[in-house]
């Protein structure tokens, strides 16, 4: 005998035992040693998915039409599937934007708006309304079974007996209590509650092995096994084609895949779990597998326990949704049946609780708050501390919901199956998928389309899915279903514009989808979104990275004090709460909050969000643009930021490169104008210099020329003397010229080298012959003095002897004009081959050592009677020289006079020779 | 008496040439090598009008242009600039310094010899 | 970037499989009056799929933490004597 007192005794424990779980949740919480930071609790907080419908309802669904239960669990699994796509991206961009429930969300994304949030809400508080009658169908229905325990008795209606005497009553209340007790202790910046998922995660074990234990029992208890019971259900075949092919066929099954995919992030309770109480990105990676685990074995059971309940119930008296109950009852397993109640207790208490808290959260931030601000905001703004006010609201808010939800299960639910109500609640949350999902990830979707969209779909859905069930109920004239309204055929909601031949799920899910999306498509196209819907949209969409990356963007151009936001924080989440948390702020960025008077933009920004997390975007909106002077930044300026974000940081990198690139250029062009100028300098005096240079020879070369014409009675020996002259200068002229322009070939480097293994030897002799006629023609001795053995040197043979001859002229040129002496010395200097033309002439000042190779630089020595050197020898002997990796200079030889002098690399084959050369001396 | 050309030039066979000419026109010759005995020549025995070439060792042209004026005693004296450099800038140059003439090598000997007997005719 | 791109790849596929797996057709085909070591074919290959889908998740899930460079790749930088 289960006497209801100890039947509620039992039930009272064990809420009071889930109290103290969330109790000691939020201690550790505040202690900073957080129990649920680990992916299994995450996980099994998830699993609030399964509620009374799926620890009773399914089994009804299984009864009477088989598999047909399961498609609502695969749905999540393949929404989880995409977790990297869906799940991840709202988490972090509900991080970034410390957003709290889904009506926050889609309010956020599209510019924060208020009237988008209020019907969001509203669509939820509707569209949740029977899913928690459901809940209170179940418990009531549970417990008024178990009470007539041991016979198994289906529980009178309830609208025949009085509200206050009603179970439903008392369970709405109860959970009214626990829900504000485990959601509203206080209000949190952050909205967390660490105790509640500690809570929900314990009960979803406590309900797993409840409804494992009852299929264990049918399966193995009363069969034995799964082979035993399916032989026993198939020689029914009523039970056999539950599992068989069914007339139904699987049509309706991609309508209940989808609606199941939207629902496990759309329904408010899901979004709040998996989404707001996420405390790390990381266990998303094992929750989604976990997740859809927990699902398939908490289903394995289902059939069986279906089969085993029709088999033990054949006469159809016993409701299908009461069997995990009513079997173990049946049985007289007391123990069994006690703890499937405290199982589905469990169920409908985590849904409820989890539920009226997200469905708080949304009436109290996103319908009241912006009505009150709105009315009078100015007025809110400027009282004192709001907190207690938000907290009324919010406890208000849960009462009115299991109020709403007991009022739907009184009116209507007695007549609907479990899961039928359920569908109903998913058809309705999966209206916020469009503008959930198109927002995630395109930038183009407006306000007007989300509202137009929404709208439109809960219209629709209103219409074919809820009114309907109002009039199956008896609260419309039922001729609204058969007939459609008026009587217009092509209204009937059940085949809406003559759409007939469906389930009726499905038929709503169609056009309720097709009205949303195409509201929300066409309404997108058709209107331009305003500032702070695309710098949201950009948010939403472009958001990346575990922080967010846009996490520390800010909109605010103008500022407000310090002092305004501390108070205005304060007013909404506590003095002592903002104390913190500002505090904390201030550390991480090292600012002295007690001494900076003005707020700048980000610190705004950090208190909007703050406020958003405690009030909802819109409205913490209204309070920081309250005390901020200033505005939103500019359209222009913002879409600049964020449109091309990414690309203005690449373009800024790549300009600041070019700009550097350019610097560099223009420096070496001023560098290489420089040379220019110098070089058009030394060009113009280069040209300069040889126009002086020719014309001196041809002055020679003219002059006489015309005095042989003009006077053609001259003596022979003058006229000779004159035809010699003209002949010396034109050949002068002719080695000008050929210096000339070998010079500026070297210059170039256009000059062609023929470089081979030279013995220096046999270039000398060959100089010597050369130059011979110009020692004959002055009495001048020559000396060589040359080593035996010459390293052989790698040379153009011509030019080297170019230079040689050139050296020997310059000496005779400028040797003692009486007792001239010009000696050649030749042999190895510093492992180098070295060549020295001496003469006893002037020598070389100083000063001149250097230029005397530059060109036309002779000496400034005068030296009167003799030819003139064409000035070019030694700059072009010295550019030969240089080629050939060798040195010139011109030193005071010993004695009187100069030496000029020239070193070059010993060739490589020399080197090697060497050696040899030296033994061979030896011997 | 015939009137005295110094002629101030370096090359040798240019010196030749112009010597040449000078006699042949009935000049007495004298020649110089160089700016610094060009002056030394002067103060000895002062031409009547200077062929005075700019490219010369030790003292240049210009010098010997500007030494030559700066002394009252030698106010008559003619000088004729003998230039392989025909830039304006020379001529110029040449011109302010007190030059009566700037002839640009290759010369015509027609035309110096005109120059010089125009300068030392007797009806200037 | 290899981790993430495989990742979605393989979220991709997985999806894609389920929804052909789970089609009215293969339903059908599936939900012949069958049994499988006692078990009706539809029962099993009902979660047959599941639990491969789910496998194939964590598997795929487990790609990222799993493409972290292999301690083991150190090289050896101790003397051999």
């Amino acid at each position: 005998m289960l006497a209801s007192w100890s039947i509620l005794l039992v039930s009272l424990a064990y809420l009071c035992l889930l109290f103290a779980i969330a109790y000691y949740g939020d201690k550790r919480a505040d202690a900073g040693r957080s129990i649920i930071a680990n992916p299994y609790i995450y996980a099994l907080s998830i699993a609030v998915y399964c509620t009374s419908w799926t620890f009773y309802g399914s089994v009804g669904r299984a009864a009477s039409s088989g598999m047909d239960f399961l498609p609502i669990y695969i749905g999540p699994t393949l929404t989880f599937v995409l977790w990297g796509f869906l799940l991840r991206k709202i988490i972090r961009i509900c991080k970034a934007h410390r957003i709290t429930s889904i009506a926050d969300f889609i309010s956020s994304r599209y510019g924060k708006s208020a009237a988008l949030g209020g019907l969001v809400t509203l669509i939820a508080v509707l569209g949740i309304t029977p899913y928690i009658a459901l809940q209170l169908k179940a418990v009531s229905t549970s417990f008024n079974v178990l009470v007539q325990y041991p016979d198994v008795v289906m529980p009178p209606i309830s609208s025949n007996v009085p509200v206050l005497k009603d179970t439903a009553f008392l369970v709405a209340l109860l959970m009214a209590a626990f829900a504000i007790l485990f959601g509203t202790r206080h209000i949190d910046a952050s909205e967390h509650h660490e105790g509640m998922v500690a809570a929900i995660a314990f009960e979803s074990i406590v309900k797993l092995v409840a409804f494992l234990a009852v299929g264990v029992y049918v399966t193995f208890g009363l069969y034995g096994g799964f082979g035993d019971l399916f032989a026993a259900a198939a020689r029914s075949p009523q039970i056999t084609a539950l599992f068989t092919s069914s007339d139904s066929g699987y049509g309706h099954w991609p309508t209940l895949i989808l609606l199941s995919m939207a629902a496990i992030i759309c329904l408010p309770r899901q979004f709040q779990v998996a989404v707001v109480e996420n405390v790390n990105e990381d266990h998303l990676k094992k929750a989604v597998w976990l997740f859809p685990l927990y699902l398939l074995i908490i289903n394995i059971f289902v059939l069986p326990i279906a089969i085993g309940g029709m088999l033990h119930f054949p006469d159809g008296t016993v409701d299908a949704d009461t069997f995990v109950l009513t079997v173990p009852m049946a049985e007289r397993r007391e123990g069994l049946a006690l703890f499937v109640f405290i199982g589905g207790l469990s169920a409908a208490t985590g849904m409820v609780i989890v539920a009226a808290i997200a469905l708080s959260t949304m009436i109290c931030n996103d319908l009241i708050m912006p009505v009150l601000l709105r009315l009078n905001w100015r007025n809110l703004a400027e009282q004192g501390d709001l907190s207690g006010l938000l907290l009324s609201i919010r406890r208000g808010s849960i009462v009115t919901v299991l109020l709403l939800g007991y009022a739907y299960f009184r009116f209507i639910g007695e007549s609907v199956a479990l899961v039928t109500i359920g569908l109903v609640s998913f058809a309705a949350v999966a209206q916020f998928a469009p503008a959930m999902i198109g927002g995630m990830y395109w930038r183009g979707a407006t306000r007007v389309g989300a509202i137009l969209g929404l709208s439109l779909g809960f219209a629709l859905w209103l219409y074919t899915l809820l009114l309907p069930l109002f009039a199956l109920s008896g609260w419309l004239p039922i001729g609204f279903v058969e007939d459609g309204p008026f009587e217009i055929g092509l209204l009937r909601p059940y085949a809406l514009f003559g759409l007939d031949g469906m389930d009726s799920l499905s038929h709503a899910m169609f056009w309720s989808l097709v009205a949303n999306i195409g509201g929300y498509v066409l309404g997108s196209l058709m209107s331009r979104p305003g500032a702070i819907e695309r710098i949201q949209g950009a948010l939403f969409v472009d958001v990346s990275g575990r922080s967010g990356a846009f996490g520390g963007t800010n909109f605010w151009r103008g500022s407000a004090t310090v002092a305004d936001l501390k108070t205005l924080l304060a007013r909404f989440i506590g003095a002592r709460e903002s104390d913190r948390v500002l505090g904390d702020y201030a550390r991480s960025r090292d600012l002295n909050l007690d001494r900076l008077r003005e707020a700048d933009a980000a610190l705004v920004s950090f208190v909007e969000r703050l406020l958003a997390g405690a009030i909802g975007a819109a409205s913490a909106r209204v309070m920081v643009a309250s005390v901020a002077k200033g505005e939103v930044v500019g359209i222009e300026e913002v879409m600049k930021i964020l449109d091309e974000t990414s690309q203005v940081i690449e373009y800024s990198h790549r300009l600041e490169q070019k700009s550097q690139e350019l610097q560099n250029t223009t420096q070496e062009l001023r560098a290489a104008n420089e040379r220019l100028k110098e070089l058009d300098k030394m060009k113009d005096d280069f040209i300069s210099t040889v126009s002086h240079e020719l014309r001196t020879p041809l002055t020679s070369i003219r002059s006489f020329s015309e005095i042989l014409t003009d006077n053609p009675a001259l003596d022979t020996t003058e006229r000779e003397r004159f035809l010699t002259i003209i002949v010396k200068e034109t050949e002068r002229l002719t080695r000008l010229i050929n210096e000339i322009l070998d010079l500026a070939k070297m210059e170039a480097g256009r000059m062609d080298w023929h470089m081979i293994d030279i013995d220096p030897r046999v270039v000398i002799d060959d100089a010597l012959a050369a130059t011979s006629s110009l020692l004959t023609s002055r009495s001048i001795s020559l000396k060589l003095e040359a080593d035996p053995w010459l390293p052989h040197v790698y040379a153009d043979r011509d030019r080297l002897m170019q230079v040689i001859v050139n050296l020997i002229a310059n000496s005779v040129k400028f040797c003692d004009d009486a007792n001239g002496e010009v000696s050649i010395l030749a042999g190895q200097l510093g492992g180098r081959f070295y060549l020295g033309v001496l003469d006893n002439g002037p020598g070389v000042p100083l000063d001149d050592r250097q230029i005397i190779f530059e060109k036309f630089q002779e000496s400034s020595e005068p030296l009167a009677n003799l030819p003139r050197g064409t000035g070019l020898g030694l700059a072009i002997s010295r550019q030969i020289v240089e080629h050939f990796g060798g040195r010139i200079w011109v030193e005071d030889a010993p004695g009187r006079g100069a030496a000029f002098s020239f070193t070059l690399p010993v060739s490589r084959a020399a080197a090697v020779a060497a050696p040899d050369m030296e033994s061979q001396e030896a011997l | 008496m015939s009137r005295k050309v110094l002629v101030v030039e370096d090359e040798a066979n240019i010196v030749d040439s112009l010597s040449f000419l000078m006699k042949q026109a009935g000049f007495e010759v004298l020649v110089a090598r160089d700016g610094d005995t060009a002056i030394r020549m002067m103060q000895r025995r002062p031409a009547d009008l200077v062929l005075l070439d700019l490219m010369l060792p030790r003292r240049d042209g210009y010098e010997v242009c500007r030494e030559i004026r700066s002394n009252p005693e030698w106010a008559s004296v003619r000088i004729i600039m003998l230039t392989a450099r025909g830039r304006d800038l020379d001529r110029r140059k040449g011109m302010q310094l007190g030059a009566d003439a700037y002839i640009t090598k290759p010369f015509s000997t027609r035309d110096i010899v005109a120059r010089v007997q125009d300068m030392l005719s007797p009806e200037r | 970037m290899r981790g993430p791109k495989r990742i979605a790849e393989g979220s991709v596929a997985t999806f894609l499989f389920g929804c052909v797996a789970f089609s009215p057709p293969f339903l059908a085909i599936f939900g012949a009056e069958v049994f499988v070591f006692g078990l009706p074919l539809l029962y099993l290959y009902l979660f047959a799929v599941w639990g491969l889908i789910i496998v194939l998740v964590a598997w795929i899930a487990d790609l990222g933490s799993a493409s972290r460079p292999d301690q083991n790749d150190k090289p050896l930088t101790g003397r051999t004597r």
